[in-house]
C-alpha cells in the first residue's frame, strides 16, 4: 500500500512567497518583520558586529556615557553595552525559540493523542495540562527555575512547560475537527494505521494554526526569559542577556541612566516586533478578523 | 443555575489535587538531598534529622504525600527556615499589599482602556483609533519591569514625586500609602491596560455590526445611548471575561513589579524566598497564588454566566 501524501500539502515555496509579500505589503506587519529580523541579524551575526568583545572589561573606561567612542556608552566593569545588547540577542531569541518550539512541538503530539484516541488518553492528558495551566504562568516558570537551578537549558525547559498546555489544547481542538473529516475516515478505512494518519494526514492540516500560536507565544516567551535573567533565575552573567544586562543596571539607575535605556529597548523593540507579525499572520490566516 | 456551581466547584477539586501534587513534588525536584539543600553542607545531624522528620522524608513518598497535604489542609504550612516563623501568618501578611496594588492597578486599567477601546471603534480608522491602537500595542511588548524602571527614573529621580520603593500602612500613614501605590500601580496596570483596551476594541466593533444596532440607531437614538446604552452591554461580557483572566494573571505580574518597588506583596515574597532557598515558603506561596488563580478563574466563569442569560438555561 502506498502511503498518500496529505491532502492539503504543507506550505510550498509560492505560497511562502505569497504570505512574505502580503506581509511586507501590509506596513505593520512589515515593521513587526523589519525588527524580528533586525534582532535575528544581531544574534546571528553578533562576533561580525559587535564593535568589542562583550566580555572585556576595560576598568580605565567604566560608566562611560553613550558617545563615539562607545555608542551605547559602557557598563560598570567598562564593558561595551552596543556589544553586549548584540550578543544578548543570542540568548534572548535562542531560549525564546527553543522553548515555544519544544512546547509546539511537545504540546501538538499530546494534543493529537487526545484529540484523536479520546477516552482515558484525552481525559488523562488535557486533566494534566488543566492543572500546568491552572498556575500562573510566570510564577511556574520561576518555580521550576527555583528548584532546577538558574541556567539557559532550565529556563528553556520552564518556558516550554508553560506553554504546552496552550499548544495541547490548540492541537487537541483541531485534532477533534480534521480527524472527523471525509479524507481521514477514508485513510482508516484503508487499514492505515493511527501513526501515520495522525503524522501525515492529521498532523499537516492542524500546522498552520499551531505557527501562528507559535509566533505570538514567541513574544511572551522572549519576555519571560528576560523577567527570569532580570531575577537572577536565567541566563547567568557574565554572558549578556537583555534582562541580566537590566538587572545590573538597576544600581546605576541615577549615575548611568542608559544601562537601562538600551536594554529595556532592545526586550521592548524585538517584543513589539514579534506582536506586529504575529497580528498581521493572524489576519492573513483568519480572515474573519 | 445552582446545578451549574456546584458541576462547576466539583471540577475544581481534581485541578486542586493537581496543584497540590505539583507543589508537593516541586520540593523533591531540587537535585540532591533537599534536606541538605535546605540546611547547607554544615548543618549537624539534629538539625537534619528534626527536618527530614518534619517534611515526613524518612516515609514512603505516598505517605509523605497525604502527611503534608492533611497538614496543609488543617492551616498548618510548616515553619520558614529563616527565622522559623510559621509560613501562613506570613503568607496572609503579604496577601493585603498584594490585594492593595491589584486592586489599584484594576482602577487604573479599566479607566484607561474602557473609553480607549470604545472611541477607537466607534471611529475606526480615525487618527485617534491609531493612537490608541498603537499606544495598546506598546504597552502589550513593555516588559513590566523596564516600565517600573522608566518611571521610578521620570517620577522618583529626574522629579522626585514619588517613593521608588518601599510600603506605608495605609492604615497609620495614608498618604504615604498612596504615594508608594502610584508607580507600581500604574506599572502593573499598564499591561493590563493594553490587552482591555484591545479586547474592548474587538468587541465593540464585532457588537456594533448588529442588527440591533443597526434598528437602534434607524429609530433616531442618539450615538450616546447606542454606544453606552446598547453596545456596551453586550460588549461587557467578553470584557469581564477578560478581565478576570487579567485578574488572575496579575497574580503572576505582581512578582516583578512587586521586587522592582520592593513592594512587600505575595510576589516579593515569592521571590525573596526562592533566593534564600526557604522551600516551605516557596511552597505555601506557590499553592496559595496557584489556588487564588484557579478560584478567580471559576468566579469570572460564574459572573460570565450571570450576565449572559443564555447561558443561565443551560
Amino acid at each position: 500500500m502506498n502511503p498518500e501524501p496529505a491532502i492539503i500539502p504543507a506550505a510550498r515555496p509560492h505560497r511562502l512567497t505569497a504570505l512574505l509579500r502580503g506581509l511586507v505589503a501590509d506596513p505593520r506587519s512589515a515593521i513587526g518583520l523589519g525588527l524580528v529580523l533586525l534582532a535575528a541579524i544581531a544574534a546571528l551575526g553578533a562576533p561580525l558586529l559587535a564593535p568589542n568583545d562583550p566580555d572585556a572589561p576595560d576598568f580605565v573606561n567604566i560608566l562611560v556615557a553613550p558617545g563615539p567612542s562607545h555608542l551605547f556608552g559602557t557598563d560598570d566593569l567598562g564593558r561595551d553595552v552596543l556589544s553586549r545588547i548584540i550578543y544578548g540577542a543570542r540568548a534572548s531569541l535562542f531560549v525564546g525559540f527553543l522553548s515555544v518550539a519544544a512546547a509546539a512541538v511537545a504540546g501538538t503530539l499530546l494534543g493529537l493523542v487526545a484529540g484523536y484516541f479520546g477516552r482515558l488518553a484525552d481525559a488523562v492528558i488535557m486533566r494534566v495540562m488543566d492543572v500546568v495551566f491552572a498556575f500562573p504562568s510566570i510564577l511556574l516558570a520561576l518555580a521550576i527555575t527555583a528548584v532546577l537551578g538558574p541556567s539557559l537549558t532550565n529556563a528553556v525547559l520552564a518556558i516550554a512547560v508553560v506553554n504546552l498546555p496552550v499548544f495541547a489544547r490548540l492541537a487537541r481542538a483541531q485534532t477533534l475537527v480534521v480527524s472527523r473529516l471525509e479524507f481521514v475516515e477514508a485513510k482508516r478505512a484503508l487499514g492505515f494505521g493511527p501513526v501515520d494518519i495522525l503524522l501525515r494526514t492529521v498532523l499537516p492540516n492542524i500546522l498552520a494554526p499551531v505557527i501562528v500560536q507559535g509566533s505570538l507565544l514567541f513574544a511572551s516567551a522572549i519576555i519571560t526569559e528576560s523577567y527570569l535573567s532580570f531575577l537572577g533565575l536565567g541566563v547567568q552573567p557574565p554572558t549578556p542577556t537583555w534582562g541580566n544586562m537590566l538587572r545590573n543596571a538597576i544600581g546605576f539607575l541615577e549615575l548611568a541612566p542608559w544601562l537601562s535605556w538600551f536594554s529595556g529597548a532592545a526586550i521592548f523593540l524585538t517584543v513589539l516586533g514579534c506582536n506586529l507579525l504575529g497580528d498581521g499572520l493572524r489576519d492573513r490566516f483568519d480572515p474573519r478578523d | 443555575m445552582t446545578r451549574y456551581i456546584s458541576t462547576r466547584l466539583a471540577s475544581l477539586v481534581p485541578i486542586l489535587f493537581g496543584i497540590s501534587l505539583v507543589t508537593f513534588f516541586l520540593i523533591r525536584l531540587v537535585p540532591g538531598d533537599p534536606v541538605i539543600a535546605l540546611l547547607g553542607l554544615e548543618a549537624d545531624e539534629n538539625a537534619i534529622a528534626t527536618l527530614r522528620r518534619q517534611l515526613s522524608l524518612d516515609q514512603p513518598l505516598v505517605l509523605q504525600y497525604l502527611t503534608w497535604l492533611g497538614r496543609i489542609l488543617t492551616g498548618d504550612f510548616g515553619r520558614s527556615i529563616q527565622g522559623g516563623r510559621e509560613v501562613l501568618p506570613l503568607l496572609l501578611g503579604a496577601l493585603g499589599p498584594t490585594a492593595i496594588l491589584s486592586g489599584a492597578a484594576i482602577v487604573i486599567s479599566l479607566a484607561i482602556s474602557i473609553p480607549a477601546g470604545i472611541v477607537s471603534a466607534t471611529r475606526r480608522n480615525s487618527l485617534a483609533d491609531y493612537v490608541c491602537s498603537f499606544v495598546a500595542l506598546c504597552g502589550l511588548s513593555m516588559p513590566s519591569f523596564w516600565l517600573g524602571v522608566l518611571l521610578i527614573m521620570a517620577f522618583s529621580i529626574t522629579l522626585p514625586w514619588f517613593p521608588s520603593s518601599g510600603y506605608a500602612s495605609p492604615l497609620l500613614d495614608p498618604l504615604g500609602h498612596l504615594r508608594h501605590l502610584v508607580l507600581p500601580a500604574v506599572t502593573l496596570g499598564a499591561a493590563l491596560a493594553a490587552a482591555t483596551m484591545r479586547m474592548t476594541r474587538a468587541t465593540m466593533l464585532e457588537v456594533l455590526r448588529a442588527d440591533y444596532i443597526r434598528t437602534a440607531r434607524a429609530k433616531g437614538l442618539s450615538r450616546r445611548a447606542v454606544v453606552w446604552g446598547h453596545a456596551l452591554g453586550n460588549a461587557r461580557i467578553p470584557i469581564v471575561t477578560l478581565l478576570g483572566v487579567q485578574l488572575g494573571q496579575l497574580l503572576g505580574g505582581v512578582v516583578i513589579t512587586e521586587t522592582v518597588f520592593s513592594w512587600p506583596g505575595i510576589g516579593k515574597l515569592t521571590v525573596d524566598a526562592i533566593f534564600a532557598r526557604d522551600y516551605p515558603v516557596v511552597q505555601g506561596a506557590v499553592l496559595l497564588t496557584a489556588t487564588l488563580f484557579v478560584l478567580i478563574n471559576l468566579l469570572t466563569d460564574l459572573i460570565y454566566t450571570l450576565l449572559d442569560p443564555r447561558l443561565r438555561l443551560t
